[in-house]
């Protein structure tokens, strides 16, 4: 079988996955229908302008044609329009970009270091017990997320947390006021969880454990993009029930229940303590049966108004207040640091990491260049390995995460 | 001027074609082996030609750069690489196939890299085949045609100037420097 052949079936694949009718992808393609049929077949080339407008098409990259034994050939075509917003493709886009990235510098020697191959297997007992399991397991690797002051930034330390426990790279971008609440690539390979920014903490904090939940839940390579966090399937319902317990362990719950009581400041404390939404904490006690049902709908009634009203303290509403504050955009850690490594030896460009910061391509060349002049001059007068990253990090006071 | 091969970006063909000086090029580079552009290079070039970009069509005449080789799919797989590498990863790479080819041609012909391309220019100096010197942008042809006696100094001044007027820019290391003793021989 030759490779026109191989690829021409990939192209077929494809296209029937992604639901494309054969008119209208050769149309796109500028071909007839007719020659279509023939590079499916293996008779014709297809160009390489016109192979990229077909993966463009089907949302893969065009190494999901070329090598579909990699990373990219294991994810899934995008979904179909009419099955997700515009900005869920674009964001679909933006992860199936981000791992070819990965890819590349995989290639050119800078690999991933992932720490999830130690997850424990699931027993194929029922959702909930799986995500508790899976909760406890990571909660105990994580660490006391709810160490330090109750005014700490908790998001900030749970996506630290994860890089660092984990090697699963968390990146906060805007994804648009519309946009996906956060997404999730779950390959062993390259783990990586993308956040939207444009949501309020407590909301982008328990959307960044749910794709936890998904990327240690999810045996295999799949894309996870979450518009919503609706429990519309078990593997919706596990990451739910895994991010709540999560960041509200019960122990935490009932610690704090017994040392402040049942009232309104303790509410208030248990969600800048776990930084999470007032909703998201009533279901966590009613679950818990910490409340009955009554109670809950009871403060799901009030709501979050009602009980800044309660408080009757207005430091412990402006802090409540201020928890809701969007988080900050942030790069991915790992692929910002191996992009800074594949720049110094000529695997990658400078492009992709102005991408990951957010900074126009020239300035990042123009820094990077400078950096360079200062680190050739110290190879020049000692002989002794350049320490490209740190260098490079200096110059540009680029680094994603405090270390 | 090593005799190898020169491989010519979009972005430098359009620079000199845009300054009407393309036979400067040929000049400084015509006599050097084959090849000198990558198929999407003129592929590139003919798409902006049949937008009506006149200056475009006048390189596409000329026949000093000879007929682009034909790239095997382990070359092409390697282009697809490196139009990663050079993009923003918004998306997968819907361009860069023209620096990508060049940069691949330029590496198995043991060739340079022409490009006025401020990323690629970077990317391809740091690439262990190429390095700084097998790197080289408009001010550096126009060095080499000031020190062939192709062109005076001042030539290469009002060329620049003939570039930018046209709205070609060079690349930013270059910004507030041209005048004639930038291109001496001995700068």
């Amino acid at each position: 079988m030759g490779e026109a052949a191989d690829i021409g079936r990939r192209v077929q694949q494809l296209r029937v996955e992604a639901g494309a009718p054969l008119d209208d992808v050769a149309g796109a393609l500028g071909l007839t229908a007719e020659e279509l049929t023939a590079v499916e077949r293996g008779a014709l080339d297809i160009g390489d302008a016109e192979l990229t407008t077909f993966a463009d098409l089907v949302g893969v990259s065009e190494l999901a044609i070329l090598e579909p034994d990699s990373l990219l050939g294991r994810l899934a075509v995008a979904p179909r329009v009419g099955d997700a917003t515009v900005s869920a493709r674009e964001a679909h886009r933006r992860l199936i970009a981000l791992a070819e990235i990965h890819h590349v510098l995989r290639d050119g020697g800078h690999e991933a270091q992932p720490a999830v191959a130690s997850v424990p297997a699931g027993d194929d007992g029922r959702w909930l017990d799986r995500a508790n399991q899976l909760a406890e397991w990571a909660g105990q690797r994580l660490g006391d997320l709810t160490s330090g002051p109750p005014e700490a930034d908790r998001f900030a330390s749970l996506t630290t947390a994860i890089e660092y426990q984990f090697g699963v790279d968390v990146m906060v971008e805007s994804l648009g006021e519309d946009g996906p609440l956060g997404m999730s690539l779950t390959d062993p390979e390259f783990p990586f969880i993308l956040i939207n920014a444009d949501v309020i903490r407590p909301r982008a904090m328990f959307t960044l454990a749910h794709e936890l939940g998904h990327v240690l839940a999810v045996d295999g390579s799949e894309i996870k993009i979450d518009e919503d966090l609706r429990g519309n399937n078990d593997e919706e319902r596990l990451a739910n029930a895994f991010a709540a317990a999560l960041l509200m362990p019960q122990q935490g719950i009932n610690s704090l229940i017994e040392e402040h009581g049942r009232d309104a400041r303790c509410l208030a404390m248990m969600i800048r303590y776990f930084g999470v939404s007032f909703e998201s904490l009533i279901y966590r006690l009613h679950n818990l049966q910490v409340i009955n049902a009554a109670g809950r709908d009871a403060l799901k009634n009030a709501g979050l108004h009602g009980l800044l009203r309660a408080l009757c303290d207005t430091e412990e509403s402006a802090m409540l207040l201020a928890a809701r504050e969007r988080p900050p955009r942030k790069p991915p850690h790992h692929l910002t640091t191996r992009c800074i490594r594949g720049i110094w030896d000529g695997t990658i460009s400078a492009a992709p990491l102005a991408g990951l910061l957010d900074v126009e391509t020239d300035e990042l060349v123009e820094k990077l260049s400078k950096a360079w002049e200062t680190a050739d001059a110290i190879t020049e007068d000692y002989s002794t390995p350049k320490d490209s990253p740190d260098i490079v990090r200096q110059a540009y006071d680029a680094d994603p995460v405090a270390v | 001027m090593d005799d190898r091969p020169v491989l010519h970006d979009a972005v430098t063909l359009r620079h000199f074609s845009a300054a009407d000086c393309l036979d400067v090029l040929e000049g400084v580079h015509g006599s050097l082996p084959e090849p000198r552009v990558a198929p999407a290079v003129l592929d590139e070039i003919g798409a902006a030609a049949d937008e009506g970009e006149a200056h475009c069509t006048q390189i596409l005449a000329e026949s000093w750069l000879g007929d682009p080789p034909e790239l095997t799919r382990d070359e092409r797989r390697l282009v697809n690489n490196l139009r990663i590498a050079l993009s923003d990863g918004r998306r997968p790479p819907q361009g860069h196939r023209g620096e990508a080819q060049s940069i691949v041609l330029a590496e198995k012909h043991d060739g340079m890299l022409a490009t006025d391309d401020n990323a690629a220019y970077q990317f391809a100096t740091r690439r262990p085949e190429l390095g700084h010197s097998r790197v080289i942008d408009t001010v550096e042809i126009l060095r080499s045609a000031v020190e062939q006696d192709i062109i005076t100094a001042q030539d290469a001044v009002d060329i620049a100037d003939d570039m930018a007027a046209a709205d070609r820019w060079l690349r930013p290391v270059h910004d507030g420097q041209i005048r004639v003793d930038y291109f001496e021989p001995d700068f």
